[in-house]
């Protein structure tokens, strides 16, 4: 990068807002996918809207690509600098601007820890709904361009339920503000478009969200099962009786052990091949109804230990180990990959079984933990980064894991978005002339693909010529339908 | 449990092979909290150690500035699920940063000469204080000569801590519970404790004694070594801890009790340097800990009436894992309104010589926990290190608040 692009750049962020020292840069490699690693050219620590939009003016003015960065621990290579060129990072804009406690909204500037904001208005009686896993860690900005969800967007929604408005700085540096405080979308539906589009429609610079009232009783029980069927079918079962729980988590054994192991040990039991966190919550009569169906569900699904959270503190536990656990897998081993798709609840159990026979066949093993109650699988294959085989075989075994869950008319990523790691899987889903009319949605926002540069759309113009094993449908669901009715065999 | 790869033995510093990379600790870093960049975080810091080790970048300045502005308070070893254990990587980390840099010649001397023998440790805190009382202070100040000849010590010198000497206790001597005793404990006495906290000393072994306890406090007994560990001056530490260990009985202590948080995560940790030292590390306790366990509330009966705050030493809480028995002793107190005061887990910004070295940044972290501890109207706030306590005195004075700070023993002495 030409040094006057640096300087212009220290000109408008001021000189210790900008690097481009190549150590600190090397930090800046990746996020939470560590399989890809580019380093930036520079990267910038914008202090306001203005600041970030001077620098969008200037790298479209020498045709350097640039792209937004929050936490960084986005899982699917969205805040990679693939092409090089700035890095955007919006730490700096971490201030809550304004709290309605009436109209339960608050105003916050993208960088604000997402488990900030819950803590900022607790006094209120109030909370910000989405929890992922990560919300220690991860800014609400980077919420919004994954449309993040959590274990209890089950009952509440996704991150898009609960964005109201938001300004946010387009691809040419122009200034706008979409959506409305009041939450009515006026027109096209902008805030929709925004939310997911993983960094590469716009940089937004102030989100106004939705707070709700904290339920009057919350109860969290842990059902712990011998086998992994029994768990699932315990699952279905529950929304089957039109029970809406605020939260319905599977943990199978795997993942019991890293947990256990960890800081974030919460008692689960490591005899049970899976546990499921089911949590429910509302008006304090209601909820003892449902706990008692719940429980029912659970024993007749040969659960053999059903413990319901007695305090607070232990509440807290059960979900501190379950948002600890993509986290504790260090414990078992040196890397990992998180995986993230959605598949129809009823089809749990042959998925689960397939996977485990996958995982074998590939010798490399596989954790699952996941949002159990919207069926959104996260497959976690551990490797270790040192072995140029094994990261071979985690290729092929996500995409084999990747067409079971196609193949039983699951979709691609619930939450953690595309990026670049699963650009290639689209074509799994989606024809050339889908992809085109997405392309088309992105050229609008972003025309010269200056902005994040490289993610969501598959690395070849045609799904064709992407490489083979994606493309190759009839073959796939052939696969597909063997290691399904494997699974049944095994099952028999 | 990764299949292949067959695990060898491990350097300290590989540590970062437990690291996935997930960013859980980052807002648990108070560098990262102010500074708001992926190089001043704990996740940062291990992906820079990563890729040293890795080939993929030489010691640079700013690599080194990245290590030495941690404030190896471990904040990010409770966040971390995978376990990663921070501190004695950075400590490892530095030590190789040292071995190909050099120390500054300043610390080096101080390191080595000064806190590895209690007299000259003495005899330096008393010409500090002869100095500050003698008038040459306001000369130094007033020409800023100590500013032109060495920043770091001039910071220093403008943290001095305005507390006399105070004499602790006798080492070498054995002080005895009154009637029978219930066991008898070994007391780390601490350089810095015993000279500028006599105190504090003194309170810790009435205490002792008053729980049942005789108290040896071993003769020859140096420096723990965690401020030259800390600066990754690792031979040093080594030594001191040498020498400590020579100098404890293990056998016939229930415990070997330590007041200054800091010193306790050392000597807890000296498997790490030297071989063989388990036996003792297993009986290092802190005083709070160890109290709560004797059931130490019964003995506090003389009602202090006040609302007390408590502020977690980092090396107690993230290296040693104690919080609860502080706490519940305090609670215990008669009269005493306990305050939990938010942030009260967070570093205070002293982090052994960091107030010194890093002065900015460490007095951005002290005021944030100022404001928070503003807001609590504490009348006393209790913590349990030298380090802390300085430094949240000097906090209490530059943000104009009537507050007292006192050590934990102090101040249950008061209730007995
Ligand atoms: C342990 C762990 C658990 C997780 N659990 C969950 C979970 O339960 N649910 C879930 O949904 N996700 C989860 N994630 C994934 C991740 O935390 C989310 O995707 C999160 O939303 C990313 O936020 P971030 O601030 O880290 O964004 P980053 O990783 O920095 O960026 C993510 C993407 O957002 C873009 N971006 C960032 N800020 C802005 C902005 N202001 N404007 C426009 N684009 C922006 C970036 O360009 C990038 O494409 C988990 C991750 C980890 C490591
Ligand atoms: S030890 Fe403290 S300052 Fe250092 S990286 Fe960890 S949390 Fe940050
Ligand atoms: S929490 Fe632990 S595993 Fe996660 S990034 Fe930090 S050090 Fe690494």
């Amino acid at each position: 990068m030409k040094p006057e692009v640096i300087d212009k750049l220290r000109d408008i962020v001021g000189a210790d807002g900008a690097t481009d020292d190549a150590a600190e840069l090397l930090v800046y490699e990746c996020d939470a996918l560590t399989l890809f690693k580019n380093s930036p050219d520079v990267v910038v620590f914008p202090a306001d809207t203005e600041q970030v939009a001077a620098v969008v003016r200037l790298a479209n003015e020498y045709g350097i690509p640039f792209l937004p960065r929050g936490a960084g621990t986005g899982l699917s290579g969205g805040a990679l600098a693939l092409e090089g060129g700035i890095i955007i990072e919006l730490q700096q804009l971490n201030r809550i601007l304004s709290v309605d406690a009436e109209n339960r909204t608050a105003v916050v500037q993208p960088g604000v820890v997402n488990l900030h904001l819950s803590q900022a208005v607790a006094h209120l009686g109030l909370y910000y709904a989405p929890d992922p896993s990560s919300q220690v860690a991860c800014s609400i900005g980077g919420n919004v361009a994954e449309n993040a969800g959590g274990p209890h967007c089950l009952k509440y929604g996704m991150t898009t339920n609960h964005v109201l408005e938001v300004e946010a700085v387009a691809a040419d540096g122009t200034v706008v503000r979409l959506g409305s405080k009041t939450g009515e979308r006026i027109g096209y539906d902008m805030v929709g478009a925004l939310v997911g589009s993983e960094g590469t429609f716009a940089i937004v610079t102030e989100i106004t969200v939705r707070l709700l009232k904290k339920p009057q009783s919350v109860k969290t029980l842990l059902a712990a099962f011998r086998s992994v069927e029994d768990s699932s079918r315990a699952v279905s079962d529950v929304i089957a009786a039109g029970i809406v729980p605020a939260a319905l988590e599977f943990v199978d054994r795997r993942t019991t052990e890293a947990v256990e192991a960890s800081v974030y040990a919460a008692g689960y039991p490591l005899d049970a091949a899976a546990s499921l966190l089911i949590e429910i919550d509302g008006f304090e009569v209601a909820v003892e109804d449902t706990q008692a169906s719940i429980v029912d569900v659970c024993r007749r699904n040969n659960a053999f230990e059903v413990r319901l959270a007695r305090s607070e503190a232990e509440r807290a536990r059960l979900w501190m180990g379950r948002k600890g656990a993509f986290g504790a897998m260090g414990r078992i081993s040196p890397d990992m990959i998180t995986m993230d798709a959605v598949i129809p609840r009823t089809r749990l159990p042959e998925v689960l079984t397939a996977i485990e026979r996958l995982s074998e066949q590939h010798a490399m093993p596989v954790a699952n933990v996941f949002h159990a109650g919207d069926g959104n699988l996260h497959p976690l294959i551990l490797y270790d980064g040192r072995d140029a085989d094994q990261v071979e075989r985690i290729h092929a075994l996500g995409e084999a894991i990747m067409e079971v869950c196609v193949g039983v008319g699951g979709a691609l990523s619930g939450e953690h978005g595309i990026g670049v790691e699963k650009k290639d899987f689209m074509c799994m889903i989606f024809n050339d002339d889908d992809l085109a009319a997405m392309r088309r949605a992105k050229g609008v926002f972003n025309p010269d693909g200056l902005l994040n540069p490289g993610k969501v759309f598959p690395s070849r113009p045609s799904c064709s010529e992407v490489g083979p094993g994606v493309t190759r449908t009839a073959e796939a669901a052939r696969r597909i339908d063997e290691y399904v009715r494997g699974a049944g065999e095994a099952r028999a | 449990m990764s299949p292949a790869v067959q695990e060898e033995p491990r350097t300290t510093r590989q540590g970062y092979l437990d690291c996935i990379h997930c960013g859980l600790c980052l807002s648990s870093c108070p560098t990262y909290r102010v500074l708001g960049n992926e190089m001043d975080s704990p996740r940062g810091r291990v992906h820079l150690m990563r890729a040293y080790d890795e080939g993929r970048t030489p010691i640079t300045d700013t690599f080194v500035e990245h290590m030495f502005r941690c404030l190896d308070c471990r904040a990010c070893e409770t966040a971390c699920p995978s376990g990663v254990r921070f501190g004695t990587m950075m400590e490892d980390m530095r030590g190789a940063i040292l071995d190909e840099r050099g120390a500054d010649p300043l610390t080096r001397f101080v390191m080595n000469h000064v806190f590895p023998y209690p007299w000259r440790f003495h005899l330096a805190a008393r010409l500090l204080q002869f100095y500050r009382q003698s008038g040459l202070q306001s000369l130094v100040r007033a020409t800023g000569v100590l500013a032109r000849i060495a920043p770091g010590y001039a910071a220093a010198e403008a943290m001095t801590p305005e507390a006399p000497l105070q004499t602790g206790v006798q080492t070498g001597h054995t002080y005895r519970a009154a009637g029978r005793a219930r066991g008898t404990v070994a007391l780390f006495s601490g350089c810095v404790m015993n000279s500028l906290l006599g105190d504090v000393n003194r309170a810790t072994v009435a205490l002792l004694n008053r729980a049942g306890f005789d108290v040896a406090v071993p003769d020859g007994q140096v420096c723990c070594g965690a401020l030259a560990n800390h600066a990754g001056l690792r031979d040093t530490a080594r030594g001191m801890a040498r020498k400590n260990l020579g100098r404890f009985p293990v056998e016939g202590v229930d415990a070997v009790i330590v007041n200054a948080s800091g010193c306790g995560a050392m000597l807890a940790e000296y498997p790490l340097l030297v071989e063989g030292a388990e036996a003792f590390s297993s009986k290092v306790q802190d005083v709070s800990a160890f109290l709560a366990r004797a059931s130490f509330d019964d003995a506090l009966t003389r009602p202090v009436r006040a609302r007390v705050g408590y502020d977690d030493p980092c090396h107690l809480l993230h290296a040693q894992g104690v919080s609860r028995p502080p706490r519940d002793l305090l609670r215990a107190v008669p009269g005493v309104e306990f305050v939990e005061v938010a942030g009260a887990d967070e570093c205070c910004g002293s982090a052994g010589v960091y107030n010194l070295t890093h002065r900015e940044l460490s007095m951005e972290i002290l005021d944030r926990k100022m404001e928070r501890v503003r807001a609590a109207s504490l009348d006393i706030l209790v913590t349990g290190n030298p380090g802390c306590l300085f430094q949240l005195r000097y906090g209490a004075r530059r943000h104009g608040l009537d507050l007292e700070v006192t050590h934990i023993a102090e101040f249950l002495h008061r209730a007995v």
